[in-house]
């Protein structure tokens, strides 16, 4: 059965314009942010700071690639919490054995022999993402849950890299 | 998508480890015990060996939770022997500490004695507080899969 129909009746699909989804945001905080509650105080005030939390961590699931693949990705049946990622997911031993490779490399080479490697990384990323995204909307589930994982280890390598370089 | 997410218990119960991560990071430096902050800052045996050497067997693993990785690397010799071990882990506190340890436990060990080591070994004596339980049980799985990567060279 297809997933790219939920419940709600709209289509879900992977690829997020961010425009739209900062400006719905905004209208819905202004509905329950806590500023509004003040004078209401009590209970209000507390299920105003609770949604409005909520609201944002929604938004910021969404506005981020791999929170959002791994948030439609548990819609879909796959156990994401931490527990259960924690444990060593079986999938291709020779793509760890890249990150390893790339992290020791980021952490010897010094700062002006890596001046490539993060343009390198955002485009691996970008091509990743892109296909993250084919692969959920195809119902690919199985193959995006792998791809999901791969690109967490990406934007792990991508922190550490920007961090270094700036 | 936006108005459908705000269903409280479906959101907050699948929510991707970020808000764990940070909790992680603020209280874990207040439970690591004394052993685990030693491993951590002086940690033992970090290296690497030639991975195509016959008589080395090399452990990769990786944690989806925080896309951490740890690799383990052993030299054994004719009697099955495990005469060296070193590490080098990209992670937090508790898993850099879990693989040194690792290495310590498994130098001079059988490989039979090397598969019997637990995570629980492991995680007991660096007092692991529970949120890093799961660092233990990768530098097991480090361990194993060394051990299986030696036996595979083995048999060519």
């Amino acid at each position: 059965m297809p997933h790219s129909s939920s419940s709600h009746g709209f289509v879900e699909k992977f690829k997020m314009e961010l425009k739209s989804l900062e400006k719905r945001y905004r209208k819905l905080q202004m509905h329950v942010h806590p500023d509004k509650f003040h004078s209401n105080g009590g209970d209000q005030l507390e299920m105003a700071e609770e949604h409005s939390s909520i609201l944002n961590t929604a938004y910021w699931t969404l506005r981020d690639p791999e929170q959002r693949a791994f948030y439609m990705l548990s819609r879909r049946g796959f156990d994401i919490s931490e527990e259960h990622m924690s444990k060593q997911v079986p999938f291709d031993p020779m793509f760890l054995m890249e990150v390893m490779e790339t992290r020791e490399i980021i952490e010897e080479v010094p700062a002006e022999a890596m001046a490539d490697m993060p343009s390198d990384v955002d485009k691996d990323i970008a091509i990743r993402v892109e296909r993250l995204g084919e692969l959920l909307d195809n119902d690919q589930d199985k193959e995006a849950f792998e791809m999901a994982v791969q690109l967490r280890y990406m934007n792990q390598i991508r922190r550490e890299l920007y961090e270094l370089v700036g | 998508m936006l108005s459908g997410l705000i269903s409280r218990t479906s959101m907050l119960t699948s929510m991707p480890n970020m808000v764990n991560g940070l909790t992680s990071a603020i209280l874990g430096s207040r439970s690591y015990s004394q052993d685990l902050l030693d491993h951590y800052e002086k940690p033992r045996n970090v290296g690497a060996m030639d991975k195509t050497a016959v008589d080395v067997g090399t452990g990769i693993v990786g944690a989806p939770a925080c896309g951490d990785v740890m690799k383990l690397q052993i030299k054994v010799d004719d009697e099955g022997r495990i005469t060296e071990a070193v590490f080098k882990t990209f992670g937090c506190g508790a898993a850099v500490a879990s693989s040194s340890y690792a290495t310590e436990l498994i130098k001079g060990k059988t490989m039979d004695e090397a598969a019997g080591i637990k995570n629980t070994d492991i995680s007991t004596h660096l007092s692991l507080p529970p949120v890093k339980l799961h660092c233990s049980m990768l530098a097991e799985d480090a361990i194993k899969a060394a051990l299986a990567d030696y036996k595979n060279k083995q048999k060519k």
